[in-house]
């Protein structure tokens, strides 16, 4: 008989939410047996402002998905993106004491340890703590136990966020009966979704850019090196134009869905587009030019500001993957173009093809399906250990563990 | 092993906030109506679960006493089921009323209590019944199978008491009283003579080497009647002989490790040719030297 198990992904974007049910079949295959969506309501940014309007949206999705599978969840992972997530670099490193001059495993949990010690500032709590590759006297290595050397460093980037934003959230999925099993940051989400495990081993950027944030991780041998978050998505472009050009939002949107481009491809000024395009009252001409200069100018401001994030650790010539766009903002014309612009790198558009088909293989569902990704890899590890646990020397190894 | 050093004060873990230190307990105030509706679900459904519970144990001890005095209960129970039918097949001459007579089976008695090896041995304690199988029918019914003994010749004793006595044996050599037998049917019975009667416990010892004489008997029955039905005696008396006496021919011997339908036929041809040419009325027909057989005539 065949053990199963679902697991759901919640993601609670700007513009919409997303919730995707997966079925785990002997804690290894990976089938998606339902998609709840809602338009969002009560966020801002990436940011719950109306605690009530936001629970009606994610409850709404969530049951949903619960009807189209056909099953009763009780447990959730749930993506984390908005301004208020920060990250710092943490390291420590340990001498070697043993006599033989070996790394021990107990060496590895002491370094460990200390580079994820550092204390935070009030009101602010751990997402993740990404680990970046051992380095034993100075060499990289990924495994360093029973290595010999006489110093370990260990390094982090440890991401946290605003407690009280990061538990509305989790409160709101408590508010329908429901456990937050893991949370994980939307853009490391992304990243399981879109790019391979081998783009991520030869270096890669992945940014997905939704309606109010901007989401961003550095691959690097296969780790990820930094990740984080911008308040600036595709509601600014929208913004941008609608100062710009005056006109109402909804009509910045609907222009920059219709002709909007991420490189200004027209460069005759008097090339004009209707602004309704209905020839109605109110109805006017506006110079295609000024549309693409805005949203240029908006998406090179966006990237420029990854970059500058990113900081020392953008090396172009260690992402050799490139750019991989993702995200609802992702589908604007040329925005590829515009990121090679910006990082001096190939930047491609990014999609789902490597673990999902059909419908799901849109970069609007990239979070959700990573955060089921996530969720197999936590359900194989539990497996795995449970395992080892019930093995007679993993009991045995316990034992003398608690010796 | 060496012992290790005592973790140096800089090398403690420290703690860190984590999100999972986050109180995750609901709050009702923090709920959408769709939400309440799911947890009042969900309080149901644990509440159907606990009431679940609760009858199954209910019942378990409800009825464990029942079950534990099982047997009991169950003789009880049958007190509602009283015979109402009793079905008796035979294959002899015994009536109904008699072998219900044997039974004795109480008016008021009902199916389970009434003891079936009991009614067994009544019946084979009549000397004419040679097994009988009783058994239930649920739900009101006792069915009573009779294999009667199918005698073949009858015997003349006197009781000790000067009184006479018939008896009758059966081709296995069982002696038997039957004072049920078919009046006429034991008439046509022919005596046995030349043995001795020895009693044993209640009745008496078999009859030994009574397998040929059978074997004539049903023969005769077969294929001659005519000749079956004038013998009034059969005899033992003699070692490797079978006498037949009746009045036509007052004797006639047949060899018992001969063919018993060639000496009938013999016997029948003489017979026919004695009346034929009116000779007179025979003595005696020997029938063990084979092709001779003499005959003496009156």
């Amino acid at each position: 008989m065949y053990k199963t198990k679902v697991i759901a992904g919640v993601d609670i974007g700007t513009s919409k939410v997303t919730v995707l049910l997966g079925e785990i079949h002997e804690d290894r295959k990976l089938n998606v047996i339902g998609l709840g969506q809602s338009s969002s309501k009560g966020m801002l940014k990436g940011e719950i402002a109306d605690y009530y309007l936001a629970s009606d949206c994610v409850h709404a999705a969530i049951l949903t998905a619960e009807s189209q599978a056909g099953v009763s969840i009780d447990g959730v992972y749930l993506a984390q993106t908005g301004g208020h997530i920060e990250g710092f670099p943490s390291e420590a490193s340990v001498n070697i004491t043993s006599s033989d001059g070996r790394v021990q495993a107990e060496d590895v949990e002491q370094a460990c340890s200390l580079a994820q010690g550092r204390e935070l500032p009030e009101n602010r709590t751990t997402i993740h703590h990404l680990r970046r590759p051992y380095k034993l006297d100075g060499r990289s290595v990924e495994s360093p136990v029973g290595m010999e050397g006489e110093r370990l460093e260990v390094g982090y980037w440890t991401v946290h966020g605003d407690s009280r934003k990061i538990g509305d959230a989790i409160h709101i999925i408590n508010g329908f009966n429901l456990h937050v099993d893991d949370i994980v940051l939307a853009g490391l989400a992304s990243s399981a979704a879109v790019a391979t495990a081998d783009q991520k081993k030869s270096g890669a950027l992945i940014i997905d850019i939704g309606r109010g944030t901007t989401d961003y991780c550095l691959f690097l041998d296969g780790r990820c090196m930094k990740a984080g978050c911008l308040p600036i998505g595709g509601d600014h472009i929208s913004n941008d134009l609608s100062i710009g050009l005056r006109m109402r939002l909804k009509q910045a949107e609907s222009l920059k869905l219709r002709y909007g481009s991420a490189i200004v491809e027209h460069k005759d000024k008097t090339e004009k587009v209707w602004l309704n395009n209905d020839f109605e009252i109110g109805d006017r001409p506006i110079p295609l030019w000024s549309i693409e200069k805005i949203i240029e100018l908006r998406m090179t401001e966006i990237f420029e500001v990854v970059r500058k994030k990113l900081g020392a650790h953008y090396v172009p010539e260690k992402i050799s993957s490139g750019v991989i766009l993702a995200g609802g903002a992702s589908r604007l014309t040329n925005i590829d173009q515009c990121a090679e612009n910006v990082f001096g790198i190939q930047a491609h558009v990014g999609d789902n093809s490597a673990m999902a088909s059909g419908e799901l293989k849109d970069s609007q569902y990239s979070t959700a399906l990573g955060l089921l990704h996530y969720g197999l890899q936590y359900q194989s590890e539990k497996g795995y250990a449970k395992h080892r646990q019930s093995s007679i020397f993993g009991r045995l190894k316990t034992l003398f563990q608690k010796a | 092993m060496a012992a290790r050093n005592p973790t140096p004060a800089s090398r403690r873990k420290r703690k860190s906030n984590t999100w999972k230190d986050i109180d995750q307990s609901v709050k009702p105030k923090a709920m959408s109506s769709a939400s309440e509706r799911r947890v009042w679900f969900g309080r149901a459904k644990v509440a159907c679960m606990v009431l679940a519970f609760v009858v199954v144990v209910g019942a378990a001890l409800h009825f464990a006493p029942r079950i534990e005095g099982g047997p009991e209960l169950l003789t009880k129970a049958g007190e509602s089921m009283p015979v109402a039918i009793i079905d008796i097949e035979t294959d002899g001459s015994l009536t109904r009323d008699f072998i219900l007579d044997c039974l004795s089976v109480p008016e008021d008695a009902n199916l389970l209590s009434v003891d079936l090896d009991t009614l067994k041995e009544r019946l084979e304690s009549v000397g004419q019944i040679e097994s009988a199988v009783v058994s239930r029918r649920f739900p009101d019914a006792l069915v009573v199978t009779i294999a009667e003994r199918q005698p073949i010749a009858r015997l003349l004793a006197q009781r000790p008491n000067g009184e006479k006595l018939m008896l009758f044996v059966d081709q296995e050599g069982e002696v038997f009283e039957a004072d049920r037998l078919d009046a006429k049917f034991s008439r046509s019975l022919p005596f046995l003579d030349g043995v001795a009667l020895s009693k044993k416990e209640e009745g008496f010892s078999r009859i030994e080497e009574i397998a040929p004489l059978a074997d004539l008997l049903s023969e005769a029955q077969a294929i001659a009647p005519h000749l079956y039905s004038r013998w009034r005696v059969v005899s033992l008396e003699r070692e490797d002989r079978l006498i037949a006496k009746g009045p036509v021919a007052k004797e006639v011997v047949f060899d018992r490790n001969a063919d018993f339908r060639r000496q009938l036929g013999k016997l029948d041809y003489i017979l026919d040719y004695y009346r034929s040419a009116r000779i007179g009325k025979i003595e005696s027909v020997d029938l063990t030297l084979g092709d001779q057989v003499p005959v003496r005539s009156l």
